[in-house]
This record gives C-alpha cells, sequence and structure tokens, in this order.
C-alpha cells in the first residue's frame, strides 16, 4: 500500500517537471510570437509613411497633386 | 553455551547495540541538522544553483504622432560579441565572422587579438546576420539581446523627434528632453535551469517582475501636416535655389505645434551621417532678423498704447526718410505719401513702421517687443531654445530704433514669431507653444498630460482684431504683399518679411544675401493654424511675397483639403489593434468649441463677457470673484455637469 503512495506520488513529480518544461518551451514560442507581431506592425507603419504613400501614388500609379483649375471651391 | 561464551555472545550484542544507537542518533542528529537548523540556508542555495536570474533592458518607449501613429519605436535586436581567451583560432574565425556579418576581416582579427575577455564584434545585427551567427556555432562567440531604434517615417519630424545613442541614450530633440520618461528600465525574469542548462518553469517566483516602466510620448504633431509642410518647404528651397528653409505649423488657440520642418532634414536612424549643423533644430535653436513680419507687433504696440489712432496717415516721406545720418527707404524702391496703418502693413512701408514706433517710444517699444516674447526664451519642451538678442533701449541709435521698427536689429527665433503672432490670432492671449501632449504607460494609461499654459495677455481682444483686421488687407487686397498667399473662400491674415543678413565678414547688412519669410494665420475669424514659412538665402524670387507667401498657400490649402471637416482635428484616435486612453487637449480651445453641454466648460483664460455669454447659454448659475482674467474655477473644466448648474471662477487682472 505503501509502495503505491510512493509511486503515484513520484509518477505526479515526473509529471510537474515535464509540463514545467512544457511551459517553458511555450513560454518562449510566445514571446518569440509577440516579438515577431511588433515587428509586423512596425514594418505596416513603416509601409503606411505618408513618404511612401506618395512616392508609390505618384511613381507607380502616375498619381499628382491637383494643379489649379483642376480644384473647384463650391461656396 | 558455557557461561563465558554466553556472556562474550552478550557483550557483543550490547557493543553492537551501543554503535548502531551512536550511528543513528549521528544520523537524526545530521538530519536535524540539515532538515532543521539550516533549512533556510540551504534551501536558498539550492534554489541559487538551479534558478536562472536574467536581467532584461526593456526597449525604449515609442513616440506617437496625435493621431496614433507610430514616430519612433524600439525593438530587440542581436548584438554580437566575443571572448577571445576561447577562441582558438583567431584567423578562421575571423574570416567566419567576416562573411557572415558583412566586416571586415582584419578588423575582427585586430578586435580579438587584444586578448580581453570581452568585446564587441558587431552591435544591433540584422535578423538574418544572427541566424548566420546561430548557425555558425562558434565556440567564444555569443549573441546578446540589445534594443534599437527605429524611425518609420525615415526623415519626418527628425529636427523634432532627435536621436539616440548605441546605449539606447537619448541625445537630441525629444529623446533627450523626454529621455527619463523613455527610456526603458531593467526587468528581472526568473527561470529554472536543469543540469543540462535546460530552461523549465518554476512554479514560485516565475515569469517576469516589472523593476520600472518606460513611457510613451504622444505628440501634438500631426505626421500628415508635417509630411505636407517637409515636402512644400523642399520644393520651395529646390525651386528658389535656397541654402535652406524653416516652417512650423502652431495651433493658435492650444499653443500645440502641429508641424515643424527644416530643410535640409536628416533621418535619425542613421543620424551619424549627417552634420551636427544639419542636425540642429533650427526652427529654435537659430535666431534670425525677422525683417517685415515684425512690424505688425510694433503697429500692435502702438495701438495698444493709444498712441496712434486707427485712422491717422504717417507721411511716408516719398519713399526717403533721414534719421540721423542715414537714409531710411522702402523697400524696391518704392514710394508712399500719406498712408494709414492698414497701407503700412499692407505695403510694408518701413518708413511708416519707423514712424509708428518714434510715436511709441523707445522704453515702450522695448517693453512691447519683450511682452510678445522677443529675447526670451518661449520655453517649448524642446532643448536647446535659443533666446534671441534684444538689446537694451539705451544702447539703440536712432538708426537702430528706426530699423528695429521694421525687424532689422534684432535677433528673434522662428518660434518666437509664430508664438507672437498666435497671441494676435488668438484675441491677444499667449499660449506657451509645446509639442507633446502626454505621456502613457504601455496599457495604455495617461500619466501625464500637457494643458495649455497661458503665458500672458499681450494685447487686448480690440487691438488684435484691429490688427488682424490689418493682416487681411495684406493677402486679400490686390496690392497687397502678401496676395501670393490668397485661399478661396477662407479669409487669411499675414506678413511678408524679406530680411537681409549681416555679412560678418564685411561688417555689413549684405544687399544679395536675404532671408524671406510670411507669417501667417486662417481662418481670420476664427484663427485654427498660424503657419510661419522661411527660407534662407533664395538665389531667385529674393522677397517674401513672391517666394515664401506661395508656400504658405500651398500648405494652407493642402492642409484645409484633407481636413475639410474640421481643420484641428483634436481626438487621438486609438490606433489599430492598440488600445488607447484618450489624451484630449483639454485645453481653452476644446471647451471653446465644445458643444458638449453635459461637461463643464473650461473658462481659464476668458474675460469677463466671454464667461456670461457662455453661462448664458449653457444656464450655469455663476459666482465670480475678483476682475479681469479668469484664473481658476471650481468644478473643474470637464467635470460632469450633474442638476447643479453652478460654477465658481476665481479672476485675476495680471492674466
Amino acid at each position: 500500500m505503501l509502495m503505491v503512495i510512493f509511486l503515484v506520488y513520484v509518477w505526479c513529480h515526473i509529471n510537474i517537471t515535464e509540463l514545467n518544461y512544457g511551459i517553458a518551451e511555450e513560454v518562449k514560442f510566445r514571446n518569440r510570437l509577440v516579438k515577431e507581431n511588433s515587428e509586423l506592425k512596425m514594418e505596416i507603419q513603416m509601409l503606411k509613411s505618408p513618404g511612401r504613400v506618395e512616392a508609390f501614388a505618384r511613381d507607380q500609379l502616375g498619381m499628382h497633386y491637383p494643379e489649379k483649375d483642376q480644384v473647384i471651391v463650391i461656396k | 553455551m558455557t557461561n563465558q561464551a554466553r556472556k562474550w555472545l552478550k557483550f557483543r550484542i550490547v557493543t553492537v547495540l551501543i554503535f548502531f544507537s551512536i550511528l543513528f542518533i549521528a544520523l537524526v542528529s545530521r538530519a536535524f541538522q540539515l532538515q532543521i537548523l539550516s533549512r533556510d540556508a540551504l534551501k536558498a542555495k539550492a534554489e541559487k544553483q538551479h534558478t536562472r536570474i536574467l536581467k532584461i533592458q526593456t526597449e525604449r518607449g515609442h513616440i506617437f504622432d496625435r493621431n496614433g501613429k507610430v514616430l519612433a519605436a524600439s525593438f530587440v535586436v542581436d548584438s554580437v560579441y566575443a571572448d577571445p581567451s576561447q577562441i582558438k583560432d583567431h584567423k578562421s574565425v575571423s574570416v567566419k565572422l567576416a562573411s557572415a556579418l558583412g566586416l571586415k576581416k582584419r578588423k575582427i582579427i585586430k578586435k580579438l587579438s587584444k586578448g580581453k575577455r570581452f568585446c564587441w564584434i558587431a552591435r544591433k545585427v540584422s535578423p538574418k546576420q544572427s541566424q548566420a551567427i546561430t548557425k555558425l556555432n562558434i565556440d567564444g562567440i555569443y549573441l546578446i539581446k540589445e534594443p534599437k531604434r527605429y524611425y518609420t517615417n525615415k526623415g519626418l519630424a527628425g529636427h523634432l523627434l532627435g536621436f539616440v545613442g548605441m546605449d539606447s541614450e537619448g541625445l537630441a530633440g525629444l529623446e533627450l528632453k523626454y529621455n527619463k520618461y523613455l527610456k526603458g528600465t531593467s526587468k528581472r525574469v526568473s527561470w529554472g535551469k536543469d543540469a543540462r542548462g535546460h530552461r523549465f518553469y518554476l512554479e514560485d517566483g516565475a515569469g517576469s517582475k516589472d523593476i520600472g516602466g518606460n513611457c510613451n510620448l504622444i505628440l501634438t504633431i500631426d505626421s500628415r501636416i508635417q509630411h505636407i509642410v517637409e515636402v512644400q518647404l523642399l520644393k520651395a528651397v529646390e525651386e528658389t535655389g535656397s541654402k535652406g528653409g524653416i516652417a512650423v505649423v502652431m495651433d493658435p488657440q492650444t499653443g500645440e505645434i502641429l508641424a515643424m520642418a527644416c530643410d535640409p532634414g536628416f533621418n535619425p536612424t542613421v543620424f551619424s551621417h549627417y552634420s551636427s549643423d544639419m542636425r540642429r533644430n533650427k526652427a529654435i535653436a537659430d535666431c534670425f532678423d525677422p525683417g517685415s513680419i515684425f512690424k505688425p507687433f510694433v503697429v500692435a504696440a502702438a495701438l495698444e498704447e493709444g498712441v496712434v489712432e486707427y485712422d491717422e496717415l504717417f507721411d511716408c516721406e516719398n519713399g526717403a526718410y533721414v534719421v540721423g545720418r542715414k537714409i531710411i527707404h522702402e523697400a524696391e524702391g518704392e514710394k508712399y505719401g500719406l498712408l494709414t496703418l492698414r497701407e503700412i502693413l499692407k505695403h510694408s512701408s518701413n518708413i511708416g513702421s519707423a514712424k509708428v514706433a518714434q510715436k511709441l517710444g523707445k522704453e515702450r517699444l522695448y517693453q512691447y517687443v519683450k511682452t510678445f516674447g522677443f529675447g526670451t526664451r518661449t520655453a517649448i519642451d524642446l532643448p536647446g531654445e535659443a533666446a534671441g538678442i534684444m538689446r537694451k533701449p539705451q544702447h539703440w541709435t536712432d538708426v537702430d530704433f528706426a530699423t528695429i521698427a521694421f525687424g532689422q536689429g534684432v535677433s528673434v527665433t522662428a518660434i518666437q514669431t509664430v508664438t507672437a503672432m498666435s497671441a494676435i490670432a488668438n484675441q491677444g492671449v499667449m499660449i506657451k507653444p509645446h509639442v507633446v501632449r502626454g505621456l502613457i504607460d504601455k496599457n495604455g494609461k495617461v500619466i501625464k498630460e500637457f494643458t495649455p499654459t497661458v503665458v500672458g495677455r499681450v494685447v487686448s481682444p480690440l487691438t488684435a482684431h484691429r490688427i488682424t483686421s490689418f493682416l487681411t488687407g495684406v493677402v486679400s487686397d490686390d496690392d497687397g504683399t502678401g496676395k501670393n498667399a490668397r485661399i478661396e473662400n477662407v479669409a487669411v491674415a499675414g506678413k511678408t518679411g524679406t530680411s537681409q543678413k549681416f555679412d560678418f565678414d564685411a561688417g555689413v547688412y549684405s544687399s544679395n544675401k536675404v532671408r524671406v519669410s510670411f507669417l501667417g494665420f486662417f481662418p481670420a475669424e476664427n484663427p485654427q493654424m498660424t503657419i510661419l514659412v522661411m527660407l534662407d538665402e533664395p538665389q531667385r524670387k529674393k522677397w517674401g511675397g513672391q517666394a515664401a507667401a506661395p508656400v504658405f498657400k500651398i500648405i494652407s490649402e493642402q492642409i484645409l483639403r484633407r481636413f475639410n471637416r474640421n481643420v484641428g482635428e483634436r481626438e487621438l484616435v486609438a490606433e489599430e489593434s492598440r488600445e488607447f486612453k484618450k489624451v484630449s487637449s483639454s485645453g481653452m480651445s476644446d471647451c471653446r468649441k465644445d458643444t458638449d453641454k453635459s461637461v463643464m466648460p473650461d473658462f481659464r483664460g476668458m474675460s469677463m463677457r466671454e464667461i456670461v455669454k457662455i453661462a448664458r447659454k449653457r444656464d450655469l448659475n455663476l459666482k465670480i470673484i475678483g476682475s479681469g482674467w479668469a484664473v481658476n474655477q471650481e468644478p473643474i473644466p470637464g467635470s460632469p455637469i450633474m442638476d447643479q448648474l453652478y460654477c465658481k471662477i476665481v479672476m485675476s487682472p495680471g492674466y
């Protein structure tokens, strides 16, 4: 009986240790994802910067600021 | 068994019993000592052996514009270092490192051969380079995490943001000014470690523990306006062949700087590629003779003091006015006869302005110029601001006195001129300029909020209104010097300026080197923006009305077109996927424009008449103490109005 209790206790401890290794791995993975996420957010901000958008609109899409006669102000 | 044998057996049993008893007692004592007496010390020792505490430097706080767009952010990247004592073959290691990091082999050998136990190989390398180093897996070569600063919009607002050094210390601009808030603190992370060095989760005290927190900065800058201003300034500098230029956009009612640009610009990410001259924020650090943009302040002073009449005529001496031994001429050789104050500003008459100043007197002119903030720092929240030079009136000769009246012989900064003009736009009340709206922590909680600070009243609302009317004529009249700044359907008030630069080699004012500028605000009836455009030494179009006024017009038009719904967008919009608590500029203008009747308006800085007008609209009962301008109120602005429609206001004449 005592032996059975002892074995269950040991089995629990081994399990806990294994889970702790697992948690450590998952936390590491999470941190990597958080870092990747913030880097991607940063990339979005860089891609959305007014200078880049304007250059893209001008060079790739052939857009330009409206000329004087193209703007009609309605009173 | 004989008796002797029995005795011998008994003796042996007793001896063994005693021996084992002693052994048992010794074991129990030892167990008692280890388990009970030395328990804490041993437990701590064991924990130390299998626990690893990592000290991590947290990332520097981000800088956002007023709409939540990231302007500067930090990310953790790898740096490569070596322990030369662990490296046997320096040459082969150097070859491998050189190809992985794109460095020169000779430089790496030199670093390794110094024989110390630590040396940097490359700092803040790219993710690809750090992967390459990990793959190489060389003994004695290690990676360490360090935060790196990125400026998302490259050079956008570079002069304002400043830059950080290799050790993430702010070295210039806002990075320097708010370094103590932005700078990340170290964070402690504890982990379990087994015999092989593998990490495992610790139930007790696991995870991370913050020692402190870093803050994010929210600016008053609107990156869209900043972009417009920078692009148009650069275009104007190129078109006119100027050495450089400055442009500042300010909200006159709150003192918020919406854009501040200097040309040539610089990219703070690679700040070392630029000279210190190019990195200097010339809008606050450089002093110059303002030229004719100074005239409205002289006229305002004279009107305020009542030494001139609104419609008084001044004899402009047909273009030649003798002062002392000098003859003062009008710009471009113009000749004027009798001019009113309005016409003096409209034609930018030097002689007229000098005569207005003479009526005012040296002392009073000096006092007003000081009150408008010239010769004193505006205390804007940026480092390196200059005060300008304003000599005492005792040191002015008659010629100095006359030339100061049209902005030659005084030295001012761009921010001073914008702040002074904003005071006129804001009914004579001067507000301290500022570029930071607030500080938030990483969870979006507001830590500090910067509200508009009233510097004081410079001129009465009536004088401010009259000057605004004069300045509107400068732009709207067909013969006004500022007609190139005219915007369809919007009343613009402004003044052109062309000042000669002092030639330090010759010791006189140069006739070739000039600074042209345009300083104005719009819409004249309810000013939302004050804009200064200044070009340094243009080679073509050497007059403020020709070179700077069109830039003002283009910038204003683009701003109006983009923000046609509401020029002064105020709300700090939540950035996508990031929750910000709203940092509102709970300043005067917000509440003046505020239509939310459920909250108490901000009366601070208002006159009795304005207060009564607003209170009547909202059915508020007032208790007014003192006279002059509101300095304090109870309940505080923005507090919800419940059933009790009552407000106590303390007034002070010293506003």
